[in-house]
This record gives C-alpha cells, sequence and structure tokens, in this order.
C-alpha cells in the first residue's frame, strides 16, 4: 500500500511536470499557427505597391483634369500626350492632392519629364522613393508633339514627416 | 524501490521523446505549411505585376502608334496587324520598350537604374 502510494504520487508529480511544458509548448505552436494564418490572410489581400502606383498614376496621362492634352473643339481626350502647359505643381495639386497633415503616409509622386527636364512633385513628396514608373508619352507644346519619357517616382507611406 | 527508480527513469525518458517528437512534428508541419501557402501567393503576385508590365508595353506600344497620327503620319495597317498578332501571341510587344517598368531611380544622365 506504501509503495502504491509511492507511486501514485510519483505518477501525478511526473504527469503534472510533463503537462507543465508540454502545455505551454502548444500555447506557443498555437499562436505560431494563428500568426501564419494572419500572415497568410494579410499577403492573400495586399495589392503590390506597382500596382497600386499604376493604377493610381494611370491618371496622370490619361485625363485632361491631370496633363492629357484635350482639343478644346471637340472636346475629344488624348491619352498619353501630355499639355505641356498643363505641366505644372498647381495641376497636379487638382489632379492628385495629398491630406496636407498626414498626407506623408499616402502614397505620394515626383513626376519628371526626361527631354524637358521639367520636374513637379505631389504635396507630401519627400524623395523617399519606392520604385519608379517609365511612361512612353507626347508633348504637345504649341502645335507641335515630340516624344518624351515621363518619369513617375513613387514614394510609399512613410513613417514621419522628414525635417526640410 | 530500485526497480521503481528503474521505471521512473524510463517513464521520464518516454514522456521526453513522446514531447520532443510533437514538437518537431509540430514544427515541420508549420513550416510545410507556411511553405505552401506563401509560394501560391508569391506566384498570384509574380502574374499580377507580369500582366502589369505587359499591360504597361502594350500602352506605350499604342502612344508611340498613336504618335505617328499625330504628326500628320499614317499607320500601316498590315504592319499593325502584325503587330497585334505578335501582341496576342506572347502577351506584349517584344523589345519596343522598356524591359522592366519598375526601376529603381535614374542616375543623373536620366538613365534608369535597375533593381538588383
Amino acid at each position: 500500500m506504501k509503495i502504491m502510494n509511492k507511486k501514485a504520487q510519483f505518477e501525478i508529480a511526473r504527469k503534472s511536470i510533463y503537462w507543465m511544458i508540454a502545455g505551454f509548448m502548444i500555447v506557443i505552436i498555437i499562436l505560431a499557427f494563428a500568426i501564419l494564418i494572419a500572415d497568410y490572410r494579410s499577403k492573400l489581400t495586399r495589392v503590390p505597391l506597382e500596382m497600386n502606383a499604376e493604377f493610381i498614376s494611370m491618371r496622370f496621362t490619361n485625363i485632361p483634369e491631370c496633363f492629357a492634352y484635350m482639343d478644346q473643339d471637340t472636346g475629344r481626350v488624348y491619352p498619353g500626350v501630355i499639355e505641356i502647359s498643363k505641366f505644372t505643381n498647381d495641376q497636379l495639386n487638382k489632379c492628385y492632392l495629398t491630406e496636407e497633415e498626414k498626407g506623408y503616409k499616402d502614397i505620394n509622386f515626383g513626376l519628371w519629364l526626361k527631354n524637358k527636364d521639367l520636374k513637379i512633385n505631389t504635396n507630401n513628396y519627400y524623395n523617399v522613393d519606392k520604385l519608379t514608373l517609365v511612361k512612353t508619352v507626347f508633348v504637345k507644346e504649341g502645335d507641335s508633339f515630340t516624344k518624351d519619357q515621363l518619369f513617375i517616382f513613387v514614394q510609399e507611406k512613410i513613417g514621419a514627416r522628414p525635417k526640410k | 524501490m530500485i526497480k521503481n527508480k528503474k521505471i521512473g527513469k524510463k517513464a521520464m525518458m518516454d514522456d521526453m521523446f513522446d514531447f520532443l517528437f510533437t514538437v518537431f512534428a509540430a514544427f515541420f508541419v508549420l513550416m510545410f505549411i507556411g511553405t505552401v501557402l506563401s509560394s501560391s501567393v508569391n506566384n498570384n503576385e509574380e502574374q499580377v505585376l507580369d500582366h502589369l508590365k505587359k499591360t504597361q508595353e502594350v500602352n506605350d506600344y499604342l502612344v508611340l502608334e498613336r504618335g505617328i497620327v499625330l504628326k500628320g503620319g499614317t499607320i500601316d495597317p498590315n504592319k499593325l496587324e502584325n503587330q497585334m498578332d505578335y501582341i496576342r501571341k506572347r502577351g506584349n510587344p517584344g523589345d519596343l520598350y522598356a524591359d522592366n517598368p519598375w526601376i529603381l531611380g535614374t542616375d543623373k544622365s536620366g538613365n534608369p537604374i535597375q533593381f538588383e
């Protein structure tokens, strides 16, 4: 009876220690699994920056509210043709404007027309480029059309507003 | 008493190996699930970027073609048809413009700097 009691006590103690350690590990495994699923879900719904930037920047060359040339007589818009007189910061602010205070958390753009060497920026662009899109465009200046390249420097959300 | 001690030691070793086996098995299962899930997502993302790149190239091609008309020229319908066939088959207009529209930036002379 005495031996049995000791054996039972030992078994209880052994199992307690085992489950204490195993329980800890099981919790870690469940947490790891939860993190894995959460990470998968966020990856599944993530929109690549390239796609986001491409879709937003389509406006610069394709709509008359930005820089696209519109024939005033016919009202026809020429996508891919930039009217040089519109290529100003004022026009850019009418076409894409981020919030003054927290706008650095949005996507911002720096636009550079290579051959004309003209550069304009959105209101919260601080030269923190993540990638650059290159588009072939035509520039309308007066009655002439010249081929050019539009470099769109893309700045993603930044942690804090850099000091000027 | 000695016999009991031996049983106790054996039982503890059994427990320890059970435990280690469970931990290793869980670790490898999690690693496997993680790899399978993330590789499927990465493949999708690569495909999206590939389509986007091709769309950008086709867009550049159309702008160039439009440029011919803007400058008072005419487009050769046969050439255009051939080019469109090529685009339909390949998905992009070939080496017309920019191997990779996403570049890191430009150097002082305006040449693109590619991602490494």
